[in-house]
């Protein structure tokens, strides 16, 4: 079957994450620097490694989107990355498939 | 006066009607998890979500600040999915399908998913014309977006010297490198080789069963290898 499509990547990555704002850098108890927050990694790995629920950040930038408060047009380096995050990010994802689609 | 009607019509008049009654037969079910709808990157995921899992006959609807949004079904990959959660399998195939629907650019594009699946529901047969028109294996897609890190592959189609340029003129380049980042493709999605050679098992995962390929209009000079 044919399909038309139109669903871009920045769409399917933000739609992925959900943002939690929080008062400073400490998120689950853990401390930011080198430590992973749900996948978040970030002294942790080089630039090109750096996930966001294991996925790359690098090129998530497409359509204008901001991710977690980072502005990923700049293609912000691994140190902007540490000093300016605000939040971590959950899968929506998880919790849709773990129950049915319909009531 | 139905039977009159239908006297007067052509075979293909009479095949639109049968067409337009099982549109009118899809059942709208309630959607349980209304988070996703409430945004509208969430509805648009969503959309292509129920557009995989579901079959034509099914859809969900679901009503935001008075506004009633419908999420018509399609493929029927995961049709299960309509009255209980989804199994691991079932997320792998979810997974799949929305990777091989994403696009780099968000710009409508035609394709056709394919699956080697012999259980795979009839929104994935082809015609004849279809894989005529669509002969251009672009690459299989699969992986995970359920769980709490999500992963998806891309395995690479045809492999010719201008792909590339191929790709990039459909507007198709998810599976093309990307640009800074070795070994992820533009969509960020782990380049795990040719499809051919059948890499379907990454991290001890077999994702055989889930896979789903596309395809797209051939070049207009074949130079294929």
């Amino acid at each position: 079957m044919i399909s038309k499509v139109k669903l871009s990547t920045g769409l399917l990555l933000v739609a992925l994450t959900q943002s939690h704002a929080y008062a400073d850098i400490s998120v689950n108890g853990l401390p930011l620097n080198g430590l992973q927050l749900n996948g978040l990694e970030l002294n942790g790995l080089p630039l090109n490694g750096l996930n966001i629920n294991g996925l790359p950040l690098n090129g998530l930038n497409y359509n204008g989107a901001r991710l977690n408060g980072l502005d990923l047009n700049g293609m912000k380096t691994l140190n902007n990355v540490e000093t300016s995050v605000e939040s971590v990010t959950v899968n929506p994802l998880v919790s849709l498939a773990d129950e049915s689609l319909a009531k | 006066m139905m039977f009159i009607i239908c006297r007067q019509l052509s075979k293909a008049g009479v095949f639109f009607l049968v067409f337009i009654a099982s549109i009118a037969a899809a059942t709208e079910h309630p959607l349980r998890n209304e988070s996703l709808a409430q945004t509208e990157q969430g509805r648009q995921l969503l959309k292509y979500l129920v557009s995989c899992a579901l079959p034509e006959t099914d859809g969900v609807f679901v009503v935001v600040d008075g506004k009633r949004y419908v999420f018509p079904g399609n493929l029927g990959w995961v049709p299960d999915w309509i009255d209980r959660p989804m199994t691991v399998a079932e997320k792998r195939r979810m997974s799949a399908c929305i990777a091989a629907h994403t696009n780099f650019f968000g710009k409508t594009v035609r394709i056709s998913v394919r699956s080697d699946n012999p259980a795979a529901p009839k929104g994935f047969q082809t015609t004849a014309a279809e894989r005529k028109n669509y002969s251009f294996f672009e690459a299989g897609f699969f992986g995970n977006l359920f769980v709490s890190n999500p992963v998806s592959y891309v395995c690479l189609g045809n492999d010719f010297a201008e792909r590339e340029k191929h790709l990039e003129n459909l507007y198709r380049v998810c599976s093309l490198e990307h640009k800074n980042v070795t070994g992820f493709s533009r969509c960020n999605f782990k380049i795990v080789g040719l499809c051919k050679d059948k890499p379907f098992v990454q991290d001890g995962v077999d994702y055989s069963r889930e896979i789903l390929k596309v395809y797209l209009p051939a070049p207009s000079r074949s130079n294929a290898k």
